[in-house]
């Protein structure tokens, strides 16, 4: 037992007398079960959710841009700021599984999996943004790089959008490849233990026959570290060069260089209070209390709050530059902010993102899971705002006074965002059905160092 | 069971002939086809003619066939010229010149042409006078493309021939002469000495019929004054190069004042130039007013005034001029201040001083008219006198009760619309009905034309022959542009065949013209190509002694009980002749920057106190309550609009809208404020109550105020100009390059090495923000010329107006710009910041105005091109912006970036989409469209190209002719810069060191916009100089 | 290659590494162990060669980085160089910082995805692959070390019986490909929900022996996913088996024998199913009741 010495004070990752068949049964639970009612209510709104943003996505295609409530000086409102909202959203999930990997944090396997699933699923509904925001969404394809019909015009690699384009792309893929070779041993487990024969065909299939050899093994946790450590710069890059799209235009209020931190931090706050927000539903529902412990969720919260706090320093940050710029735009930009017509959404903003995540100094909260269910959503909320406050407060009042105006959306806005929120949950909860919502092989690896039955066992040799 | 069992039939063949039935009964179904016996003998496959592989080639082919069929593309059938019209070149625009005269407008153009297709109007620089357009005039070749023309003539509302119709219409005349009942010819003004000739011969032989002159709007006091003073039914004509000193009591000469056409003259006087050893010397412009109109927007000091103060003002000023000693009621003491300043002032300047008065008021005009012979003002030209206005009140009136009263049996109207424009067209209407004979010929089935017995289809001035005499001397001619696109005819040529006259109207012009007007020596070809004709012909007024006391007495007992209504006439819609124009609709009002309406201007304190507002919505389109305007029996209702700088006790209505009849239901905008046009006087006296009701406006301009953001609209005084360093008053913006103050334009600030912008030509764009009147000529210039679509209102209230060129307009929220500025300056502590800036957001009672023509700025280091995805906007070699609509994928990031927000989106697709039901959506409309620019697509950007097509144009054309482009051809390429009658713009090349923007660029004023962002554009505009270091406004 | 191999099956991680360490120390040559999940310092224990999949990530890294050089290069400066917003075409440094993103996004890109192909196909992972791992437990819960026999099986089999084996089963084939289904169901035994039931039934083993006969295994089920299987110690030719009446047929050799066993090992499997219900055993011990004394 030496090898699995883990020091006592550290709280137990897996609680429950698991044995490492318990875990595989655990794990397998949900798929070989059949859903319950809950389930199907859920699945069912989502369901309707995702249609009706079909439906209004639709109608702009056929019909214009026009139906969306923009106008000449605010050429982006809702559109971009989902795609910033999705994206960051998405970032807890690699950051987990990788940035967690690296600094070999063992909790991050109780929930890496499905942060990772969160993470593929929002950078799709980010990635549908970008496309159905361009006025000829038929021509989407003309961003990447192939020469133009009439010669050679290529693309034009100064622009942030494009940066853009290579950055979600390379992200959604190289997420999805980690996460798929991370699901294999799992995927071979339900496959082994498959009675219907349907289900242990598809199994088989998306298990690409792992057997679990020594060497696959090997190459198996080499795979994982590398991508690792090349998920890290990538996920952190993403997110820097979205904030390109801002930080390097000449619009007061975007044009600001603490964005790229300050974006990241974002991200990570938005992205474990959406993994928080789906985890403290799913370890109920598929009643994984046992890997998804309180100790899981109290960590995540203090994640929260530092990267909530940080994002605070960089408000103030930017507000101080504004001011110390001596730049009269950029000074008043900032002042129309908080002041201005928009001024709701900016304390709306204030209140989610810092003052919210305070509350996690205290214990007593941090370890209550309605708590930070709550703050989870409200963190949400809050990261919403930030990137509505960041894009129209700061178009709707820019240079010239005359091109002044305001923004309000229209139905179409609303629905298109309600409609990727409705897809988002239609695939998750398609997942929290089919996969293996936990990455059982890793944490048997875990089991003896951090199940609390093997800890007692050692302290009761002590 | 036999029994029971019947036996049905289905035919009666079956029932007589039952054995042929059954027969086919047994073989009902065919044998199986002998497939296998024919593969089983292969002898006979053999023989067969088709074996596989003919098949297989037939199948070949007919699937190559069907495909290549399906490969052909859409045809698009043009049919050439059965004889190529001498001097026509495809593709290469010819220009006419020619004349205009509407009864309201008039104007020496040039009518560009493509493919024989009128598409633009342009300035005729050989004219004298009249020679630049205004917006209207502009937009006039999209009336003629208007699906709304009647086609042909019409009787008793049947479409009839014109054989018909003349038999008709010369049995009624010859029936009406026969019994000698009378008819009146009712026109607008004929300015014309052929027409007048025409209407004479016509008026000869129908001697029963008497002619007479209406303008819609009228000017008789001003004509009054000048018949009872000099002898003749005129208009002064006021030569503004001489004046120095310019005071103007309610005459909004910059605007549609008398038809003028002055700005160009006054804004040559209005820019400051500096010579070495000189003061720099510019005109002084002092405007008392009650509405905010666009000449007092232009004026160094503005005095907001009531008319019936301005009256009693003008009568102390001539009391002062003139030294009588009489007693005058007391002007209010801020006023007497005012005055006595002023007087001051006038006459400290001399006789380079000018009064012009636009108070409609014959005494007023008989004061003005002395106060400058007094002061023996040069500006007041002694020998041209102006004639484009004719109508006499009183014998309108006459003839209008003859009307009511049916003492008169027919009437034939040509060029007016009086049903609509008449205060009280329901009477008219009715007894116009009643009338046995009416005629109306007319463009459209207007108001008048829809109550007369007989519509002639008029053609409209680009079909037509024409000559004109504007100014005494000066003539011009005008010449059909294009074919008769209906079957239509000028009023002239019905005129003529009723007289029993068939020449050609050419023939009579030409003839005319040979007689009369043309001396030996001069060639009527000449004539037609320059369109203008000067001979010398100078006016000598019959001077008669006038009781000037007895003007002064009228004048100054006027009492307004309550509010007193000026009405006045916008730049977009003038009297409403083209109210069917979508351009001219959309084209926001130079100084509330509404489109799509009229409305009552009225000043804050009086909104505050009758309980009215305007307020922003969510998405910032303006609102506003209606107000009901009533006057005696009629009122109308319309939306409020809280105008700064309007005088208290005053509001403001413009003519020109309440169309109802004869154009579509989309341009059926506002109200018709003729209705309060009581006896032809401008201002009433009117009891306005609250509606509270919501309009919604569509406002281009939602925020009104600079927020003292003084180096967007740079300004100076001309004390400050003339004495302090450029750096004081022009300062280039610093930034910190190692800790240095650097110049942003310094080479070192730069982080890369630039491109060479030296060789070959590199276009610029020059605003001088002191010539600039706003009159907004240029932005329907450019509409006309780059095909730029209209929204219409519902879009236009999205902020989604999609001019190119738009003029920005904005008021101090201090007494002036410059003391906003140093407000803003001040604030120290945030609080206070919060309180200034809020404050700023509210215009001043009566604030400083600034007009700022913004386009693209054809950035050199441009933050649009850079964000571009797909590379659709990059940088032209000539210094231009590019933009490539079709490969264009509309992510409208371009657009955000750009920090003077000139790049449009095409929201919607808004040609053949009836959602936009203008001009683009009917194959009519879209004959105006310019043939070198493309229509753009729904979801691309667009915006300015410094009119590339033309400077491309005129690059080849200097290239075909071996030469070099002469060093200001460019300036007439971009239409912006062409259309500007008062040089506030200048297009050219600066690598040609000769050109006038180079010279401009030297300039000490030149500013760029929001240089300190470092875009380097290719527009450059002058600092703002106000000449108004004494008198400041109140 | 070996004819004959052993399994030896563990059903802990240590107890695999301990009989791993005897079996080398007793210079017994293994040949491949299938664990459920990465066991620490097993690869050492078997002196497995460090895997070079990083190196040759690091080669990807390097052809993504040249090939968005070479393509910015060509695309921006070579092919159609711009005016874009004045910045300097003329030569990729001068515009390089705004290529430094794509540049990065595309190594890491090619990094990623060639890595993971490579570990795909060196591993043999690909869609409709089949598994291989010899009894599907060893994805679960148990850890089996394949043991090639060369003569000395005897010897091979006391080593292991030293260890705290599991299960040991002798195949006198190399692992061949097994057919679709891993275990064939014969029993259709109702599936129970409580955990409170048992059901036992006959199952044959994934793998046939040369002469085409198979080892028919028990299956002891208990609710949801709690399952095992033992040997029953009959070889039986899988093709006469009746699985309605869960016997053999005539045409099978010797079959009343035969089919004398199996009814005998259904009488313990009810009496087991009875003494399980009254809760006298465990789950986990019911095959005892059922294998003893076979």
């Amino acid at each position: 037992m030496g090898s699995h010495y883990e020091a006592p004070i550290r709280k137990p990752l897996v609680t429950g007398n698991k044995t490492y068949h318990q875990i595989s049964v655990d794990v397998a639970r949900p798929i070989e079960g059949s859903a319950n009612k809950q389930w199907w209510i859920v699945f069912g709104i989502s369901l309707t959710l995702f249609m009706w943003g079909i439906g209004c996505i639709i109608y702009t295609i056929s019909t214009g841009i026009g139906t969306w409530g923009l106008n000449k000086t605010v050429g982006w409102a809702w559109d971009i700021t989902n795609f910033v909202w999705w994206v960051g959203i998405g970032h807890a999930g690699t950051l987990i599984s990788a940035v967690l990997l690296l600094f070999r944090q063992k909790w991050r396997m109780g929930i890496n999996r499905s942060a990772e699933a969160m993470t593929i699923f929002s950078v799709i509904q980010a990635g549908l943004f970008p496309i159905i925001h361009m006025g000829r969404p038929w021509l989407a394809y003309w961003i990447v790089p192939i020469p133009n019909t009439f010669g050679s015009l290529w693309v034009n690699f100064n622009s942030p959008l494009l940066w853009d384009v290579f950055a979600i792309s390379t992200y959604l893929t190289v997420s999805l490849v980690f996460w798929w070779t991370g699901l294999l041993p799992d995927f071979a487990m339900i496959r082994d233990r498959a009675v219907k024969p349907f289900q242990k065909k598809i199994y088989s299939l998306v298990s690409f026959g792992w057997s679990g050899r020594a060497k696959d093994w090997q190459r198996f946790e080499e795979v994982s570290l590398v991508l690792a450590g090349l998920a890290t710069p990538l996920v952190l890059s993403v997110h820097t060069i979205v904030s390109f799209d801002f930080a390097t235009s000449v619009i007061p209020g975007w044009h600001t260089t603490i964005f790229p931190p300050y974006f990241v931090a974002g991200a990570i706050f938005s992205g474990f209070a959406m993994v928080q927000t789906l985890l403290i539903v799913m370890r109920k529902v598929c009643n994984l209390e046992d890997y998804i412990t309180v100790q899981h969720i109290e960590l995540m919260n203090i994640v929260i709050m530092i990267t909530g706090s940080i994002v605070g320093c960089a408000y103030i940050t930017e507000l101080f530059i504004a001011w110390y710029s001596g730049v009269e735009y950029e000074q008043y930009a900032f002042l129309n902010r908080a002041t201005g017509p928009y001024w709701w959404a900016y304390w709306a903003m204030m209140t989610c993102n810092v003052f919210s995540p305070q509350f996690m100094w205290f214990k007593k909260l941090r370890t209550s899971i309605v708590f930070s269910f709550v703050i989870s959503i409200v963190v949400n909320i809050g990261m919403w705002f930030e990137r509505f406050v960041i894009i129209v407060t700061s178009l709707h009042r820019d240079y010239l006074p005359s091109s002044w105006t305001m923004f309000s959306p229209t139905f179409v806005d609303i629905g298109i965002f309600l409609g990727t929120i409705g897809f988002f949950f239609v695939l998750f909860l398609l997942y929290a059905r089919t996969f293996p919502v936990i990455a059982q092989a890793e944490v048997k690896t875990i089991l003896k160092s951090s199940g609390d039955n093997y800890k007692e066992l050692r302290d009761k040799k002590k | 069971m036999d029994k029971n069992l019947k036996k049905y039939w289905k035919s009666e063949i079956e029932l007589t002939n039952s054995a042929q039935v059954d027969t086919l009964r047994q073989n009902e179904f065919v044998d199986s086809l002998p497939i296998d016996s024919l593969l089983e003998d292969d002898k006979s496959l053999k023989e067969s003619s088709t074996n596989r592989r003919d098949f297989l080639k037939y199948l070949g082919f007919s699937t190559s066939a069907a495909v290549l069929a399906s490969c052909e593309g859409p045809v698009h059938k043009s049919v050439p010229y059965v004889i190529q019209p001498e001097r026509l070149r495809p593709g290469i625009a010819s220009f006419y010149a020619t004349s205009m005269f509407n009864g309201y407008d008039c104007a020496n153009i040039l009518v560009k042409t493509r493919e024989g297709r009128p598409i633009k109007i342009e300035n005729n620089k050989l004219a004298n006078f009249h020679g630049s357009a205004n917006a209207r005039v502009h937009a006039s070749i999209l009336s003629m493309y208007d699906s709304a023309r009647i086609q042909g003539p019409i009787s008793n509302g049947k479409d009839i021939s014109w054989v018909d119709f003349d038999t008709e219409i010369i049995e009624k005349l010859d029936s009406l002469r026969f019994n000698n009942k009378p008819v009146v010819l009712l026109t607008n003004t004929i300015a014309s000495p052929t027409t007048s000739k025409i209407i004479k011969d016509f008026t000869d032989k129908y001697p029963n019929v008497t002619h007479l002159e209406y303008d819609s709007i009228s000017e008789s006091s001003v004509l009054d004054a000048h018949e009872i003073m000099y002898g003749k039914r005129a208009i002064p004509y006021y030569d503004f190069k001489h004046a120095k000193y310019i005071l103007s009591i309610g005459a909004d000469f910059l605007g549609d004042w008398l038809g003028s056409n002055y700005d160009g003259e006054y804004a040559k006087g209005r820019i400051p130039t500096k010579s070495k050893d000189t003061k720099a010397q510019m005109s002084k412009h002092v405007q008392v007013e009650s509405n905010m109109s666009v000449t007092g927007a232009n004026a160094d000091v503005r005095v907001p005034m009531k008319v019936a103060t301005q009256k009693l003002f003008l009568a102390h000023l001539y009391k002062k001029v003139a030294k009588l000693d009489l007693i005058l009621p007391e002007l209010d003491k801020i006023y007497d201040v005012k005055l006595n300043e002023i007087y001051n002032e006038l006459i400290s300047f001399g006789n380079s001083a000018l009064l012009v008065c636009g108070i409609d008021n014959v005494h007023a005009q008989i004061l003005t008219n002395s106060i400058n012979d007094l002061i023996l003002s040069k500006a007041k030209s002694s020998t041209k006198i102006s004639l484009i206005r004719k109508g006499d009140d009183k014998k309108i009136n006459e003839v209008l009760t003859k009307i009511n009263r049916s003492e008169i049996s027919g009437i034939i109207m040509f060029g007016i619309n009086p049903a609509y424009t008449l205060p009280n067209p329901d009477l008219f209407s009715s007894s116009i009905k009643k009338l046995e004979f009416s005629v109306n010929i007319s463009m459209k089935m207007d108001e008048t034309s829809s109550i007369c017995k007989y519509v002639a289809a008029a053609s409209h001035y680009l079909e037509s022959w024409g000559d004109f005499q504007f100014i005494n001397g000066e003539y011009s001619l005008c010449q059909p542009t294009i074919r008769t696109l209906f079957d239509t005819r000028q009023s002239e040529e019905c005129l003529l065949r009723w007289s029993g006259n068939d020449n050609s109207i050419h023939d009579v012009l030409k003839d005319n013209w040979n007689k009369n007007i043309l001396d030996a020596n001069s060639i009527w070809n000449k004539a037609i190509h320059d369109g203008v004709y000067s001979i010398e012909d100078n006016f000598k007024p019959k001077l008669t002694n006038v009781d000037f006391s007895y003007s002064i007495s009228k004048l100054i007992n006027n009492e307004v009980k309550n509010f007193e209504l000026c009405l006045y006439s916008k730049i977009g819609m003038g009297d409403g002749q083209q109210a069917n124009n979508p351009w001219l609709q959309e084209f926001p009002d130079p100084i509330s920057r509404v489109s799509w309406d009229n409305y009552l201007t009225i000043s804050k304190v009086d909104a505050k106190s009758i309980g009215l507002k305007n307020y922003n919505e969510a998405n910032g389109a303006l609102n506003s309550n209606y107000a009901m305007v009533s006057l005696g029996d009629s009122e109308i209702k319309l939306p409020v609009l809280i105008q700064p700088g309007q005088a208290q006790g005053t509001v403001g209505i413009s003519f020109g809208y309440g169309r109802s009849s004869g154009l579509k239901s989309e341009m059926m905008t506002g109200s018709n404020a003729f209705l309060l046009y009581k006896n032809f006087s401008k201002v009433q006296d009117v009891v306005i109550k609250p509606v509270h009701e919501i309009h919604e406006f569509a406002c281009v301009q939602l925020h009104n105020t600079l927020m003292g953001r003084g180096d967007i609209v740079r300004e100076t005084t001309l004390e400050v100009f003339n004495t302090k360093n450029k750096n004081y008053w022009n300062p280039i913006p610093v930034v910190s390059k190692n800790h240095i103050e650097t110049a942003v334009n310094k080479k070192e600030v730069n982080i890369w090495e630039e491109f060479d912008r030296s060789i070959g030509h590199h276009f610029n764009l020059s605003i001088d923000l002191n010539a600039c009147t706003g009159c907004g000529a240029c932005v329907i210039a450019c509409h006309a010329e780059n095909n730029v679509p209209v929204v219409g209102k519902a879009e236009v209230r999205k902020s989604r107006d999609m001019h190119w060129l738009r003029i920005d307009r904005y008021y101090s929220s201090d007494v002036s710009f410059i003391d906003d500025k140093e407000n803003k300056e001040n604030i120290n502590g945030l609080s206070d910041s919060l309180t200034v800036f809020g404050d700023m957001e509210d215009p001043n009672e009566n604030p400083q105005v600034v007009f700022q023509p913004v386009m693209c700025q054809h950035c050199n280091q441009a933050p649009c091109e850079t964000v571009c995805p797909v590379a659709a906007t990059s940088h032209g070699r000539q210094g231009q912006n590019h933009m490539a609509y079709n490969r264009c994928v509309g992510t409208r990031y371009c657009a955000n970036n750009c920090p003077y927000k000139v790049r449009r989106f095409n929201w919607f697709l808004y040609n053949n989409n009836d959602e936009f039901d203008f001009n683009m959506n009917d194959d009519l409309g879209k004959m105006v469209l310019n043939p070198d620019v493309v229509v753009r697509s729904r979801g691309v950007m667009e915006k300015c190209s410094f009119c590339i097509q033309s400077t491309q144009a005129v690059i080849l054309k200097a290239k075909n002719e071996g030469r070099e482009v002469d060093k200001n051809e460019f300036n007439d390429a971009c239409a912006c810069s062409a259309a500007c009658s008062t040089g506030a713009m200048s297009f050219g090349d600066i690598n040609n060191k000769e050109s006038e923007v180079y010279k401009r660029k030297k300039d000490d004023r030149v500013y760029h916009l929001l240089e300190y962002v470092g875009t380097k554009p290719n527009v450059f505009y002058h600092v703002k100089v106000r000449n108004n270091d004494k008198l400041k406004n109140i | 290659m070996a004819e004959k191999f052993i399994h030896a099956v563990y059903d802990d991680d240590d107890k695999l590494l301990d009989a791993i360490k005897n079996l080398k120390k007793n210079k017994i040559m293994i040949e491949e162990v299938f664990t459920p999940f990465p066991v620490h310092g097993l690869d050492h224990l078997l002196d497995l060669k460090p895997t070079r999949i990083a190196i040759a990530a690091f080669i990807y890294g390097c052809i993504g980085f040249t090939f968005g050089v070479l393509m910015i290069n060509y695309i921006m400066i070579v092919d159609w160089p711009q005016n874009i917003g004045g910045k300097p075409s003329f030569s990729l440094l001068e515009n390089l910082p705004a290529f430094v993103p794509v540049m990065f996004e595309l190594t890491v890109f090619f990094t990623g995805h060639l890595m993971v192909i490579t570990f795909y196909l060196r591993s043999r992972l690909w869609p409709f692959k089949e598994a291989e791992n010899p009894i599907p437990e060893t994805t679960d819960d148990k850890f089996l070390i394949q043991i090639p026999i060369y003569g000395n099986e005897s010897k091979i089999k006391s080593i292991i019986k030293t260890t705290d084996f599991y299960d040991l089963t002798v195949i006198d084939e190399p692992v061949k490909k097994p057919d679709n289904t891993q275990d064939e169901e014969i029993h259709n035994f109702e599936e129970t929900k409580t955990d409170s039931e048992i059901t036992i039934g006959f199952v044959f083993h994934a793998r046939k022996y040369s002469d085409g006969s198979s080892n028919l295994r028990i299956q002891f089920t208990r609710g949801r996913g709690q399952q095992y299987a033992k040997n029953s110690g009959l070889r039986i030719y899988r093709k006469h088996w009746i699985s309605k009446k869960s016997e053999v047929s005539e045409k099978h050799p010797e079959y009343e024998k035969v089919n004398k066993a199996i009814s005998s090992i259904k009488e313990k499997i009810n009496s087991v199913k009875q003494i399980f219900a009254d809760g006298k055993i465990s789950f986990e011990d019911a095959y005892k009741e059922v294998i003893e004394n076979q």
